[in-house]
């Protein structure tokens, strides 16, 4: 099943709180904001939990499959070993 | 440019305490093996006497944030480097003069660790881009696990430290404590405190160089600098008041700010000195991040909503508390780099969009082991006063 990065609006700290404690999602507790009309954080969730968290009143947001998206990066991923040439001196 | 890999990275070390340099500095070869029987090294970097002081650098402790490693390569050859040429480092609009390098590398045991979990790594950069953990097998009996995302079996070593390991023993039921018992979760603590090689390695140079005075570990994200503890709000009045005390145990991570305040008003102590310096040297190297490219990292106390257990920099500094041999370790950690749209792109940005980070955490790294030496030669002087 695909795991979604997802932003998660809860009404206040408690609700927030519970994302671990009742619903054991993985968040990112850096990123916890206060805004307007309660707190956001992001974290991962797949549509199981997703539904879940929407059962239980939080408002979620749905962005990418984080490994369909992971596999670009990658590319930026460095072959072989740039230092071999140099490493002929450690001999 | 790409990021390195992680033969990349051993060879980088190697080289580093290669023969030019090899008048002040010290390859280390940690003695256990990874999971997958890799050997991973450390380099010390010191010129002359036995140094009264030192700095630890860890990285690469969670394997999808690829940058660590990068930011403390970069940071080991740019001063040796500078140390053999006699020059100075810039990085951005940040820079140390020649005679600060020569401070550091004169003053201070500069150890530097910045691949402790080669395994993951390895597989984060060449099948799953989002794992976190190191790659200890599924043990017999362990549920299977989902795949993805992460997942899988594998300990987080960042909660494998023995520093309130046992959370559902300390930490209050009430606690959103951000570890888990579930060995397919990312944050799992492992079978036991230091049951994993890499977590033993990262314990093995704390013991192994006991000048060291501070620690600083490496991750990614947030554009924070944390400082302990992780488990609770820190309290500079009440000694008695601590982790290592069982009577708090079952009362421990309610932060004063959950609603409701902490119905057991526990909070961990630290010594207002310490603190001080915590914030001080912090601050320092949040100045340095800052002139290096602009970013405005955030110095705070680690603990937040989410306390943690386990991890690094809270027992690196926990160790004092418990052997009144050991001197204290002040422990920080680095997250380095800013939440991006996509998550995986907040672990390991494309590589291009790291390189201004790299400058600037190793500009921030610099200006932190330049203040800690300068501390250090200002105690040494102070100690030569009062002895005549």
């Amino acid at each position: 099943m695909p795991n979604y990065h997802v932003t998660i609006h809860g009404a206040d700290r408690e609700a927030m709180a519970d994302l671990v404690r009742a619903h054991h999602v993985r968040v990112y507790g850096q990123t916890l904001t206060e805004e307007d009309t309660g707190y956001r954080v992001s974290g991962l969730a797949d549509e199981d939990t997703i539904k879940q968290l929407q059962g239980a009143g939080y408002r979620v947001e749905q962005h990418e499959d984080v490994d369909e998206a992971a596999q670009d990066s990658l590319r930026h991923v460095g072959q072989g070993n740039r230092f071999l040439n140099q490493a002929g001196d450690l001999r | 440019m790409t990021y390195l890999n992680v033969d990349e990275v051993e060879t980088a070390i190697a080289l580093a305490a290669g023969p030019p340099n090899a008048g002040f500095t010290e390859l280390i070869t940690l003695p256990n093996q990874t999971w997958e029987g890799r050997t991973c090294h450390a380099i010390r970097v010191h010129h002359g006497a036995a140094a009264r002081s030192g700095v630890y650098l860890l990285g690469g402790i969670h394997a999808r944030e690829w940058g660590s490693p990068d930011i403390l390569v970069n940071f080991v050859q740019l001063l040796t480097d500078a140390y053999r040429n006699g020059t100075g480092i810039t990085q951005g609009g940040a820079a140390v003069s020649a005679e600060q390098v020569r401070a550091i590398v004169d003053t201070l045991d500069v150890v530097v660790f910045p691949q402790a979990n080669p395994d993951g790594r390895h597989y984060s950069m060449t099948v799953d881009p989002m794992w976190r953990k190191n790659r200890r097998p599924a043990d017999a009996g362990d549920p299977g696990c989902p795949s993805g995302g992460g997942n899988g079996p594998g300990v987080d070593i960042n909660r494998n430290y023995d520093f309130l390991w046992d959370f559902p023993t300390t930490f209050s039921p009430s606690a959103p404590v951000a570890t888990s018992a579930d060995p397919c979760s990312e944050i799992y603590y492992g079978p036991g405190a230091f049951s994993e090689p890499e977590t033993c390695n990262v314990g093995w140079l704390l013991d192994h160089y006991p000048s060291v005075g501070y620690f600083i570990d490496i991750h990614s994200f947030g554009e924070d600098i944390l400082y302990n503890w992780g488990d609770d709000d820190d309290q500079v009045t009440d000694p008695a008041m601590n982790f290592s005390d069982p009577a708090y145990d079952g009362k421990r991570g309610i932060p004063d700010s959950t609603p409701g305040g902490d119905p057991d008003k526990y909070q961990e102590y630290i010594p207002a000195d310490d603190r001080h310096t915590l914030i001080t040297l912090g601050t320092m190297m949040r100045d340095a991040i800052q002139a290096a490219h602009g970013r405005p990292y955030t110095l705070k106390q680690s603990v937040g909503l989410y306390p943690t257990s386990g991890t690094s920099d809270d027992y690196a500094y926990s160790r004092s508390f418990l052997d009144s041999s050991k001197d204290t370790v002040l422990g920080y950690t680095i997250e380095w780099g800013p939440q991006r749209s996509s998550i995986p792109k907040s672990f390991h940005p494309d590589y291009p969009d790291m390189v201004p980070i790299i400058e600037e955490v190793t500009a921030g790294l610099l200006a932190f082991c330049l203040a800690a030496a300068r501390r250090t030669l200002d105690a040494a002087l102070a100690d030569a006063h009062t002895n005549g």
